[in-house]
C-alpha cells in the first residue's frame, strides 16, 4: 500500500491519469475538439503546478518510484513540452477535416504520463511498464492520419521495432535478475565490478540495445526519418523532445547507479555508439531535401552530444545532460513549431524548397527561424552553443578527449546543414515577391508561445546561469 | 528437472517459430497456444504453479480461443463451409497435437514423480501472488491499467469503421 506522503509525491502523475480519464469521459459525453484542448491544456498545467510542490530529495514511493532532483527537473521539462505540444497539436489539428481529432489528445496524455513514470522509476518492472504506456500510445500518435497510408505504415513500423527494443530490454533485465536476483536500482548500485558474471555483462549489452533504438543512436536509428516524416508534426516533436529525453534519463540513472561505465566493455560500447551517432547523424543530413527528416538526422547527431555528457560518468555529467536536454527540448520544439506556423491548410510545408525566399515574405518568422537553426548548430550567443559548452567542459578528463574531438568536428560537418537551409531563406528574392504561398494563420497564444521559445533560446545562450540555477 | 525444461524450451521454441512461418492464420494460432502451454510447463517446474494455471486459462483458454473463434467466424462467405473443414485437415493439426502430447507426457510425469523433499525449489501460491500485487507493486499494476487504456483507445482509433451504415429504422428517422 503506499502512504500519504507517497501519494502527495506522485500526485502530478496522478492527475495526469486522472486527467486522461476525464478527457476520455468528455468525448463520451459529447465530442467537442474545443473542450478536450482545453481539459488537455488544464490537466498539464495541474500536474506542472502539483510538481512544485515535491520536494524531489530522492523520497521513495512504494519501492518503484524514487523523485530526486534530476526526476523532478526531467519531468517538469516534459510536462512543459507536453503543454507547449498540446498547443501545437490544436494548430496543427484544427484544419483536419477527415480523421476524429479528440483522440489524439487522450493518447497524448498517456503518452505523457508513461514518459513521466519512466523519468522517476527506480525498479526494472516499473520502467518496463511505464515505457510500454509510452510506446503504445506513441504507435497510435504516429498512424493517427489512417488517410494518409505513410502514416500508419509508420505506425506499424514503430510498433514492430518498439516491441522488439522492449524485448531486448526485458531479456537484459531477466539476465541481470538471474545473476543478481535484484530489480531495484538502489539495491543493484555498484554490482558491476571485477567479479561481474558475464552474463549480466551480456544482459546490459541488449539493455544497450534496447535503448539505443529507443534513443535512436546509430546502429538502430533507421525509423527515425521515415517516422518524423510520416507522423503528424506534433507527433513528431514529441517523439523527438518526451520519448527520447524519458528514455536517456532512465538510461544515466541505470548506467550510474550500477557503476555500468567503470566496465571498460560497456563504456567502449558507448564511446562507439556515441562517435556514431554524431558522425553519421550529422553524415546524412547534408543531402537531406526533406526538413522534418533533415530533424530526424539532427536529432540522432544531437543525443550522440547527449551520450558525451553521459560518458562522463560524475555528477558534472549529470548536471551537463540535463542542461543539455532542456536545450535541446528547447530548440526541436521551436523547430517543429516552425513548421507547423508556417504550414497553411491542407500544404504542409515539408521540403527544405518550401522556404525559399521566407526572408522577402515573412522576414520575422524567418528571422526566428534562423536563430532555431543556429542553435540546433550551435553558433555562439544561442542556448545550442551554451549546451555544448556544457557537454565539453563535463566530458574533459583524460579518457574522453577523443570524444570531445569527435563532437567538435561532426558538428562542424553539421553547420553546414544548418546553414544550407538559412540560405534557401535568403534567396529568391524576386520569385517570393511574384508569388505568395497560402501560410498558416494562427492564434495570438500559438505565436505567443513561439516567441516565447525564442526569447528562451536566447536568454538560455546569453545568460544560462538563470537556467543552471534550476538543475539544483 | 532440467531435462524436462529443456524439453518444454524445444517445444516452445518450435511452436513459436511455426507461428512466425505459418501462412494461414489458424494454423499459426494453434502452434501459438501450443507455445503458450510449453511455457506455463516452464513456469510450473520452476515452482510457480499460480502462474501456470493463470497463462493457461487466459492467454491460451480465453484470449487465443477468442482469435481463433473469431477468425474463423470472419471467413463468412459463399463457400465458408468448404474453406473450414480445409483448415483442420489431419495436417494441420497433428504436429501441434504431437507437441501438446509432449508436453502433457512432461506433466504427467512431473505428477508422478513429485516428491517435496527433493524438489529446492520454493512454490509460491497465489496468495503470494495477490498480496505483491496488491502491495509493493500496487502502483504497477495500475500503471497497466493506463497502458491498457492507450491500447483500447489506439486500437479503436486505427479500426475505426469511416462509413457509417445505419440501421434502416435510423435511416427512415433520419430522413424524415
Amino acid at each position: 500500500m503506499i502512504s500519504l506522503a507517497e501519494f502527495k509525491t506522485i500526485l502530478p502523475e496522478v492527475i495526469l491519469s486522472a486527467g486522461a480519464i476525464l478527457v476520455l469521459l468528455s468525448i463520451a459525453v459529447k465530442r467537442s475538439f474545443m473542450t478536450s484542448y482545453l481539459l488537455t491544456l488544464i490537466t498539464f498545467a495541474a500536474a506542472l503546478y502539483f510538481l512544485t510542490g515535491v520536494d524531489g530529495k530522492g523520497e521513495m514511493v512504494s519501492n518503484l518510484f524514487v523523485v530526486d532532483a534530476q526526476g523532478k527537473f526531467i519531468s517538469g521539462l516534459i510536462l512543459c513540452s507536453s503543454l507547449v505540444i498540446t498547443l501545437f497539436t490544436y494548430s496543427y489539428f484544427r484544419n483536419v477535416k477527415e480523421e476524429t481529432r479528440e483522440e489524439y489528445f487522450v493518447l497524448l496524455i498517456l503518452s505523457t504520463l508513461g514518459a513521466v513514470f519512466m523519468t522517476i522509476s527506480d525498479h526494472f518492472i516499473s520502467f518496463v511498464i511505464s515505457l510500454e504506456v509510452l510506446s503504445v500510445s506513441l504507435f497510435a500518435l504516429i498512424g493517427y492520419l489512417r488517410h494518409k497510408g505513410a502514416a500508419i505504415e509508420a505506425g506499424i513500423k514503430y510498433l514492430i521495432l518498439a516491441a522488439a527494443a522492449t524485448s531486448f530490454i526485458l531479456f537484459g533485465f531477466a539476465l541481470v535478475y538471474m545473476t543478481t536476483g535484484k530489480m531495484n536500482l538502489h539495491e543493484l548500485s555498484g554490482f558491476i565490478g571485477a567479479g561481474t558474471p558475464t552474463l549480466a555483462i551480456a544482459g546490459l549489452a541488449m539493455v544497450i540495445v534496447g535503448f539505443g533504438f529507443k534513443m535512436a543512436l546509430v546502429p538502430f536509428h533507421f525509423w527515425t526519418p521515415d517516422i518524423y516524416a510520416a507522423a503528424p508534426t506534433p507527433g513528431a516533436a514529441f517523439i523527438a523532445t518526451v520519448s527520447k529525453g524519458a528514455a536517456f534519463v532512465f538510461l544515466l540513472r541505470l548506467f550510474y547507479s550500477i557503476g555500468g561505465l567503470n566496465h571498460e566493455g560497456i563504456w567502449v560500447a558507448f564511446a562507439v555508439i556515441a562517435t556514431a551517432s554524431m558522425f553519421i547523424g550529422n553524415w546524412l543530413g547534408l543531402r537531406q531535401q526533406n526538413l522534418k527528416r533533415l530533424f530526424a538526422y539532427s536529432s540522432i547527431s544531437h543525443l550522440g552530444y547527449l551520450m558525451v555528457a553521459f560518458l562522463a560518468f560524475t555528477q558534472r555529467g549529470v548536471e551537463a545532460s540535463s542542461f543539455y536536454l532542456l536545450i535541446y527540448f528547447i530548440s526541436m520544439l521551436a523547430a517543429f513549431g516552425m513548421i507547423i506556423y508556417l504550414s497553411g491548410k491542407g500544404n504542409e510545408l515539408e521540403m527544405v524548397e518550401d522556404y525559399r525566399g521566407l526572408f522577402w515574405r515573412k522576414p520575422i518568422a524567418a528571422t526566428v527561424f534562423t536563430v532555431i537553426m543556429l542553435s540546433l548548430a550551435g553558433v555562439p550567443l544561442t542556448a545550442g552553443f551554451m549546451g555544448k559548452f556544457m557537454v565539453l567542459s563535463a566530458g574533459m578528463g583524460a579518457k574522453g578527449l577523443f570524444l570531445l574531438f569527435v563532437l567538435v568536428v561532426s558538428s562542424t560537418i553539421g553547420l553546414f546543414y544548418y546553414l544550407r537551409v538559412i540560405a534557401v531563406m535568403l534567396s529568391g528574392r524576386e520569385a517570393a515577391q511574384a508569388s505568395q504561398p497560402e501560410t498558416g494563420r494562427h492564434s495570438i497564444v500559438f505565436t505567443a508561445v513561439m516567441a516565447a521559445l525564442f526569447i528562451l533560446l536566447l536568454w538560455a545562450g546569453i545568460y544560462p546561469n538563470a537556467f543552471l540555477g534550476m538543475l539544483g | 528437472m532440467n531435462i524436462i525444461f529443456y524439453i518444454a524450451a524445444i517445444v516452445a521454441f518450435v511452436a513459436t517459430v511455426m507461428v512466425v512461418t505459418r501462412k494461414n492464420a489458424v494454423h499459426a494460432l494453434l502452434y501459438l497456444i501450443v507455445s503458450l502451454l510449453a511455457v506455463s510447463v516452464i513456469f510450473f517446474i520452476s515452482g510457480a504453479p499460480f502462474v501456470a494455471a493463470l497463462e493457461v486459462i487466459v492467454y491460451a483458454g480465453a484470449i487465443l480461443v477468442l482469435f481463433v473463434f473469431a477468425i474463423m467466424m470472419l471467413n463468412l462467405g459463399a463457400n465458408s463451409g468448404k474453406e473450414e473443414s480445409k483448415l483442420l485437415k489431419p495436417n494441420a493439426w497433428i504436429t501441434p497435437a504431437i507437441l501438446s502430447l509432449i508436453l502433457l507426457c512432461e506433466l504427467v510425469y512431473v505428477f508422478i514423480n513429485y516428491d517435496g523433499a527433493s524438489v529446492e525449489l520454493r512454490v509460491i501460491g497465489p496468495q503470494e501472488v495477490s498480496q505483491s500485487l496488491f502491495g509493493g507493486y500496487m502502483l504497477a499494476v495500475e500503471l497497466t491499467g493506463m497502458l491498457l487504456m492507450a491500447g483500447v483507445v489506439g486500437a479503436y482509433h486505427i479500426g475505426k469503421e469511416k462509413k457509417r451504415e445505419y440501421h434502416r429504422y435510423l435511416q427512415t428517422n433520419e430522413n424524415s
